[in-house]
């Protein structure tokens, strides 16, 4: 399934094209999918979560590098150029530590996801290279449709900590099945006045994500933040001292 | 609309399982850490390899936006260079008299909060200088994460700063009980059409009296009756009486309520 909702979407470049050249691949979309129940004392139902490792089929397109038209040459650090876009990379990492998702399935029916059930939900969230713990997601998710055979839409309103360097906030729908952009709505610290949006692409549902954020309006990103991104797979996971917020393996006060 | 019929919304009285003594929690509320402004500056900001790759390409290419076919070919130009920034002091008090907040402990943990609790609220909003009421503001917390150690809680917090015929301010952010932070200003309506920026939210008494400074960019100048000379926050501070009974003269035009 993944391969044909893909064959319309292009992959935006950065320069790193080594990167880009790893995820193009032609192979078919491969999903596995594995009941997964989790149970929580005295819930109202059993909730089940499936789990799909899926490998995107991204069919070959012309690679476009994403510039703006007006490169300033201004050498002064501190102007804003409206236009131009710096791509940030994260991963978000379902730990399972947080007590999240909390699914409140408030609808009036019983087994099936339905409109009217909230899910709040905060995760891990580290660099792009898996080196670093930066922070949290958190927010919720207002479940708006679900599809049987597919999947559920969500409209998810969040955001991003990044400890010290402040935060982003998003807004805009997930659907489990597919990658989908969200807005970013604005941010605080070094994100203040942001513009732009936000790719997210699920690598297991629902505890592993990746996501490009395309800003605007912003300073250049400190470099601890921009190293080079793991290639997003099912298999990802942050290094051990990520993992274990060990001091250099974190940004300055990474928010928990 | 989320029936309640399988689920009973529990909305307790104000006094929260976790609330402290007031006095005690300002003291430490007031000596917020510095602010983010100068503490990132000593960031180093050095630039990877990506960066210049990416910054310095000769490439003139109309710029185009791949997102799922949507090709734009205009520059954004929605954000000018001007990088004005203006001021806004709000005070936001809870007068006890909104049924707010409304705490709905959905999540499976009775005895605290834990994710998955819910607080929309909605309390009334007072110039800088507490002398005319503005309006409300009106959201929604998501508690986050339950901080034993600090005594307090995280939220996620989204929700509107109401401005009568001006118009509103939408925000979103971390709001933690225990600390000041920064919300994102994520877009308004009326004279803040196009607004963006930050806020800076301080708590003086906890749940009852919040103190923000709004430091917006993209809005012509704001009118001279909400650029007040702000009163020092402080645990007392309450609104002047004819603001409070939203007397004519101590109130903005259709004061939102």
């Amino acid at each position: 399934m993944a391969c044909s909702s893909s064959a319309s979407r292009i992959v935006i470049s950065s320069s790193s094209s080594s990167f880009v050249k790893q995820v193009h691949n032609s192979c078919p979309a491969q999903s596995s999918f594995m009941q997964f129940k989790l149970t929580y004392p005295r819930s109202l139902t059993h909730q089940s979560f499936n789990l799909h490792a899926t490998t995107h089929c991204i069919s070959s397109v012309p690679k476009r590098s994403f510039t703006c038209t007006s490169q300033s040459n201004n050498p002064i650090p501190s102007t804003n150029e409206p236009s131009k876009v710096q791509e940030l990379y994260v991963y978000e990492i379902n730990e399972l530590d947080r007590g999240s998702p909390a699914y409140l399935r408030l609808s009036k029916k019983c087994f099936i996801n339905s409109l009217g059930d909230l899910v709040p939900f905060s995760n891990k969230l580290y660099s792009g290279d898996l080196q670093k713990r930066v922070g949290i997601t958190a927010g919720i998710c207002i479940l708006i449709q679900h599809k049987p055979m597919k999947g559920d839409r969500y409209e998810a309103v969040y955001s991003f900590y990044f400890g010290d360097y402040g935060h982003i906030s998003v807004q805009g729908s997930y659907l489990t099945y597919k990658d989908t952009c969200l807005a970013v709505t604005g941010g605080s610290g070094i994100f203040e006045g942001v513009s732009g949006q936000v790719k997210l692409k699920q690598l297991v549902f629902p505890f592993k994500l990746f996501y490009t954020f395309y800003l605007k309006g912003i300073e250049d990103l400190p470099g601890e933040l921009m190293g080079k991104p793991v290639r997003p797979s099912p298999f990802v996971h942050p290094s051990p001292m990520a993992k274990a917020c060990k001091p250099g393996a974190t940004v300055a006060n990474f928010t928990d | 609309m989320a029936s309640a019929s399988s689920l009973k919304p529990i909305s307790y009285s104000l006094n929260l399982p976790n609330s402290r003594s007031s006095s005690s929690e300002t003291q430490r509320l007031l000596g917020f850490k510095s602010s983010f402004s100068s503490h990132h500056r000593n960031l180093s900001l050095s630039t990877t390899h990506q960066d210049v790759s990416r910054r310095s390409s000769k490439n003139n290419v109309t710029t185009k936006a791949f997102f799922f076919n949507k090709p734009s070919s205009q520059p954004d130009s929605s954000r000018p260079a001007n990088n004005k920034v203006q001021e806004l002091f709000v005070y936001e008090i809870n007068e006890r008299d909104r049924n707010s907040p409304a705490i709905l402990k959905l999540s499976q943990k009775p005895e605290h909060l834990t994710i998955g609790d819910l607080v929309p609220f909605t309390n009334k909003l007072y110039t800088g200088d507490l002398q005319k009421r503005i309006g409300i503001t009106a959201g929604l917390c998501v508690l986050i994460k339950h901080e034993p150690e600090k005594k307090g809680d995280r939220f996620e917090a989204i929700y509107s700063f109401y401005f009568g015929d001006y118009g509103h301010i939408s925000v979103q952010g971390a709001y933690l009980t225990y600390e000041d932070t920064y919300l994102a200003v994520t877009g308004g309506s009326g004279i803040f059409e196009g607004v963006y920026g930050q806020v800076k939210l301080h708590q003086i008494v906890f749940p009852y009296k919040l103190f923000y400074t709004f430091y917006l960019k993209g809005i012509a100048d704001l009118p001279q009756e909400l650029l007040v000379k702000p009163v020092e926050p402080s645990p007392t501070v309450e609104a002047a009486p004819a603001a409070k009974a939203t007397e004519p003269h101590a109130a903005i035009s259709n004061f939102t309520n």
